[in-house]
């Protein structure tokens, strides 16, 4: 494959912010790099308590996660569950909040495709992800795009965003099962951003 | 065995080991009211009280600069009068004994909402104790101070919250409740609030609030807004201590530890940790040891006056330990102290957060079609794209896209083959089509570095059917620094504008979209304001940031009566924004059970083949 076959894939939404730029229009910054905000000027938002993504049928707990003792962002318990990286904003307030779900269950062969976020790859530009909070309050993302890390990737692009704005990434599995490091080689990684009514 | 000696030998000291335990160690932890001396009659207590509108104080108000319109209220004591200065003494006494009091819970690092938290305990709820935090703390809604015992609230930060927000007593006294914020305090409108804020950066307390409690700023400024501020009617001391020892009484020791710096923003290391060592007990110490988990040599400076080896009452015994952290760090350091045959004991936790130096990439691009022009029906244009790396560190995953040319293919330029742009690279791609009609087109170079994304545009137009020959500007900006300390500070960024294509571009302009004026130093060589091929035109611009800030700069210029347009984006990070340690990504999935889903079709199947054979017995 060559590096531009490559790279059409890698960045396919690349090319809708080159047709905000033809014809000489100039588009505001992309948004690479968040003009962070202080913690206190952040938007009062309640506790994540409850995903939807009706696209493929998701309506799941979530739970507050933190580190894994390897370093890595720990997940729900309960592959039925989702866990929200509580170390980062909640979900709605500026920056990016990330919630990861199981792609599948130890129980799978038993009862069939069961991980919360067995369908995440079939999401697409435009979906809807509604968040509910414990004050009751539900806050809308709209997914932008999906990308695959490899599982030792640097995370900095999923958990740290420096536009200003408010971010939902949702993350799994996928590729394939490395016995040696027993987990998959490749984590999904769906980008949303939040819907301004 | 009888029973009396099985009761001897084996009960007893069980007893005693948990009485022991039962006096030594809650008590080490337990918060305590301290005395607020002469300060506890005052409402407000400042320097400056600042008022305009009608507000109400029940208790002492004392300053040196007044309000321009009087509280109402009762008032024993107005204004500088004794026991105004008595009472600043007394405010900084009671400070220094809250802030001697070890930590019992210690919040996360950053910002926290006491309302929302959920890491200390029941959500809106506290039970008596120290809580500290690294950062600002927020009353963000209803707040519920559970118990009866003492309660401290330590923010190394401000003090704030959010209007409307409750604070209410469960049991507990507003005698027993403070505030000792580092920053300012803020209460926001129609707030109601508990307890005694202890806080020499300001006190500013919104309109309609009620409180019940004092503000205490005696080398700062007080200001209230309509608002009613009542002293709480407290003894001097809570809890009066005996008067004097036993031999059974038990030691009592205090451990408090501060790390210098708190954190590592731009990476590993080192840290001093200082220590501070009291007897909060009734007896003095003797074999007084601290250790550090963490840190290996701690020293003691100071602190036994007398040179008695004993921890008295009175002495605060000072320690420090040097390291170096390489990754974020929770540590424990323990005192230890015997006095009548017992021995006490006090942990400290501190956590510096040590960053990971990331340092902003950059990348450039330029694009160069050649021809520029073509006559009528068009014809096949190839687009040059030179492609660097201005930036400090290498960039990985560089690709260039383009929205009108499908198949952008690397010429050269990767010099040692290791597929990473460096510094000192041109990377020269090319790509060729048809362009039947006249044409813009963008090309988009990507690349990445430190987990973070660097993207670069160039526009090029290609006029078809004797049209003049369109103009091309180009422009790089470039930050310094790309890294500022947390408190932000002065950037000064550099645009280079320069002409790639073949005619003199008019009217050439630089525009920034968050920093202004944008002004020409250098590069119109022969001063005749038009930038020519071979020129070079650098711009500056300075502006000073507080929060990091990504931005654009757009150049523009006109020949032939076609403008062209370029812009180049570029950010500059505060070191506070890369404190917080980037987590590993989740492994999400088990190992897929490929022998059991074969099993259990095999079983599946072998079942159906068996209930199909056997179908006449069986049926």
């Amino acid at each position: 494959m060559t590096r531009t076959t490559t790279t059409a894939k890698r960045f396919g939404s690349v090319f809708a912010i080159l047709a905000l730029l033809q014809g000489f229009s100039v588009q505001p910054a992309f948004g690479f790099y968040e003009t962070l905000t202080a913690p206190h000027e952040r938007a009062k938002v309640g506790v994540p308590v409850r995903l939807k993504i009706p696209g493929i049928r998701v309506n799941a707990a979530i739970r507050d996660v933190g580190l894994a003792p390897d370093g890595s962002m720990a997940l729900a318990k309960s592959a039925r569950d989702t866990g929200w990286y509580m170390r980062g904003p909640k979900p709605g307030e500026i920056g990016t909040a990330v919630i990861a779900g199981h792609v599948n269950w130890v129980m799978d062969w038993l009862y069939g495709t069961s991980g919360v976020f067995a369908k995440l790859n079939t999401l697409k530009p435009g979906d809807i992800i509604t968040v509910q909070d414990d004050t009751g309050t539900s806050t809308q993302f709209i997914v932008r795009t999906s990308r695959i890390y490899n599982h030792k990737d640097n995370a900095t692009d999923i958990f740290h965003s420096y536009d200003g704005e408010a971010h939902l990434n949702l993350v799994t599995c996928t590729g394939v099962w490395d016995k040696k490091a027993k987990t998959y080689s490749q984590r999904l990684v769906v980008f949303a951003d939040k819907v301004v009514k | 065995m009888s029973v009396k000696t099985f009761f001897v030998k084996q009960c007893v000291p069980m007893v005693l080991f948990f009485a022991f335990m039962l006096m030594a160690a809650p008590s080490a932890n337990a918060a305590t009211t301290p005395s607020l001396g002469m300060a506890t009659t005052y409402g407000v207590l400042a320097n400056t009280y600042t008022n305009t509108t009608v507000t109400t104080i029940n208790g002492d108000v004392g300053f040196t600069t007044g309000p321009a319109v009087a509280p109402l209220g009762v008032h024993t004591n107005y204004g500088s009068g004794s026991p105004y200065a008595t009472a600043g003494i007394d405010q900084g006494s009671a400070l220094t004994a809250l802030a001697a009091q070890p930590c019992t819970f210690t919040f996360a690092p950053g910002a926290i909402d006491l309302s929302t938290d959920t890491t200390h305990g029941a959500i809106g709820v506290y039970t008596p104790g120290v809580y500290c935090s690294a950062g600002a703390m927020d009353v963000g809604g209803p707040l519920t101070l559970s118990g009866s015992g003492t309660y401290i609230f330590r923010p190394d930060g401000a003090l704030t919250s959010t209007a409307g927000a409750v604070v209410s007593l469960a049991g507990a006294s507003v005698c027993d409740v403070f505030w000792t914020p580092t920053a300012a305090t803020t209460l926001a409108a129609n707030t109601t609030f508990v307890g005694t804020v202890i806080d020499d950066s300001g006190i500013t307390v919104g309109a309609n609030t009620n409180w019940s409690g004092r503000a205490l700023a005696f080398n700062g400024t007080v200001t209230t807004d309509t608002d009613t501020i009542s002293a709480p009617s407290c003894s001097t001391t809570t809890t009066p201590p005996p008067s004097t020892s036993s031999p059974s009484t038990p030691p009592l020791i205090n451990v408090r530890k501060v790390p210098s710096p708190l954190a590592l923003p731009n990476g590993p290391g080192p840290v001093t940790y200082s220590y501070t060592v009291t007897n909060p007990g009734l007896v003095p110490m003797t074999s007084v040891t601290l250790t550090d988990d963490k840190c290996s040599n701690v020293i003691r400076l100071s602190g036994d006056t007398d040179n008695n080896s004993q921890l008295d009452i009175s002495e605060t015994w000072m320690y420090t330990c040097s390291t170096n952290l390489s990754q974020t760090t929770v540590n424990y350091a323990t005192a230890r102290g015997i006095a009548n045959d017992m021995a006490s004991v006090d942990t400290a936790i501190a956590e510096v957060v040590v960053g990971i130096p990331v340092v902003p990439p950059l990348i450039h691009i330029v694009k160069t079609p050649l021809p520029l022009t073509l006559p009528f029906n068009g014809g096949s244009v190839t687009y040059s794209y030179a492609v660097t790396n201005p930036g400090t560190v290498a960039l990985t995953d560089v690709t260039v896209i383009d929205n009108k040319c499908s198949s952008v293919t690397r010429a050269s330029g990767d010099i040692n083959n290791n597929s990473v742009l460096e510094t000192t690279e041109t990377w020269a791609y090319a790509c060729t089509m048809n362009v039947p009609m006249t044409t813009v087109n963008t090309a988009i170079a990507t690349g990445h570095a430190n987990g973070l994304t660097a993207i670069d545009t160039a526009l090029a137009t290609v006029v078809v059917a004797g049209m003049p020959v369109p103009p091309l500007i180009h422009i790089i900006k470039k930050p310094d620094p790309v890294i500022l300390p947390s408190t932000g500070g002065v950037v000064t960024y550099t645009y280079t504008v320069s002409n790639p294509g073949t005619v003199l571009l008019n009217n050439v302009s630089v525009t920034d979209d968050k920093c202004g004026p944008v002004t020409l130093i250098s590069g119109d060589v022969n001063g005749n304001g038009m930038m020519g091929p071979t020129e070079t035109w650098t711009y500056t611009c300075r502006q000073n940031l507080t929060v990091s800030t990504t931005n654009t700069a757009t150049a523009q210029g006109s020949a032939n009566g076609l403008t062209a347009t370029d812009i180049s984006v570029a950010s500059v990070v505060l070191a506070s924004a890369l404190i917080a340690p980037v987590p590993l990504l989740p492994s999400a999935g088990y190992a897929p059970n490929n022998l059991m889903m074969l099993l259990a079709g095999i079983s599946a199947a072998g079942t159906l083949l068996f209930v199909f054979t056997q179908r006449k017995r069986l049926f």
